[in-house]
């Protein structure tokens, strides 16, 4: 049921510099973790992408915005499209 | 009337006691010598050593070697910082490079295909889901 999801997801970590990916569905739920990225966090991140998107109300709205979060052991990169938002952990 | 001497039962004995006693008390001799020579080859006593007992030289001298030591071992060095420091003025700070175009592009490419693959998930039975048993 969900091996072409866990593919693309495999093929996220096989990516240089990527240590971690995770998906989560609209309600926030993950669907899919690996690497540094957990479970726990996929609620966290659903949160930030929306309130990413409302932030950029009045612009076009099919145009979702890419949510960067720096730390010193790398960049966390998120993204929703369509009801589902992935995290990619990189260095 | 014929007199036998009384039964010596030493005398029936392969060895005499005497005789027992030396070979036995040279093997249990060596015996411990071994194991005493085994523990203090192998055993670190430390409730004998004091602190102020060994010299401030040979203190220097064995904690260099002990750092040499660990960062031999090392083999994975630390990342390096990617945050710049929060000292500098809001000029530079501002100008810093931002996160690459490519891996922007990177990530939009695989939410989407990602979302995808998410719509495509579908549960397969193979029985039906509803089975009707013991029904008139």
């Amino acid at each position: 049921m969900e091996a072409s999801l866990e593919s693309q997801m495999n093929e996220i970590m096989s990516q240089p510099g990527v240590t971690g990916v995770l998906c989560a569905d609209e309600q926030g739920l993950a669907l899919s973790a690996q690497g540094t990225l957990t479970p726990h966090s996929a609620g966290l991140v659903s949160v930030v992408t929306e309130k990413a998107c409302q932030l950029r109300h009045g612009t076009e709205p099919d145009e979702k915005p890419v949510v960067v979060m720096e730390f010193d052991t790398g960049n966390v990169l998120i993204r929703s499209h369509n009801n589902s938002t992935l995290a990619v952990h990189k260095v | 009337m014929v007199y036998s001497p009384p039964l010596d039962r030493c005398s029936f004995s392969y060895l005499t006691p005497s005789r027992m006693s030396d070979s036995s008390k040279t093997d249990e001799e060596s015996a411990l010598n071994r194991v005493l020579q085994k523990t203090a080859n192998d055993v670190i006593d430390v409730t004998y050593i004091e602190p102020h007992s060994m010299e401030n030289a040979e203190v220097s001298g064995r904690t260099r070697e002990y750092r040499s030591q660990v960062a031999s071992l090392r083999g994975v060095s630390r990342p390096v910082a990617k945050l710049p420091p929060n000292n500098q003025p809001p000029a530079v700070m501002l100008s810093k490079e931002l996160v690459s175009p490519a891996d922007v592009r990177f990530v939009t490419d695989r939410s989407e295909a990602t979302a995808a693959a998410v719509e495509s998930m579908e549960v397969k039975h193979g029985e039906p889901l509803v089975v009707q048993f013991a029904a008139p």
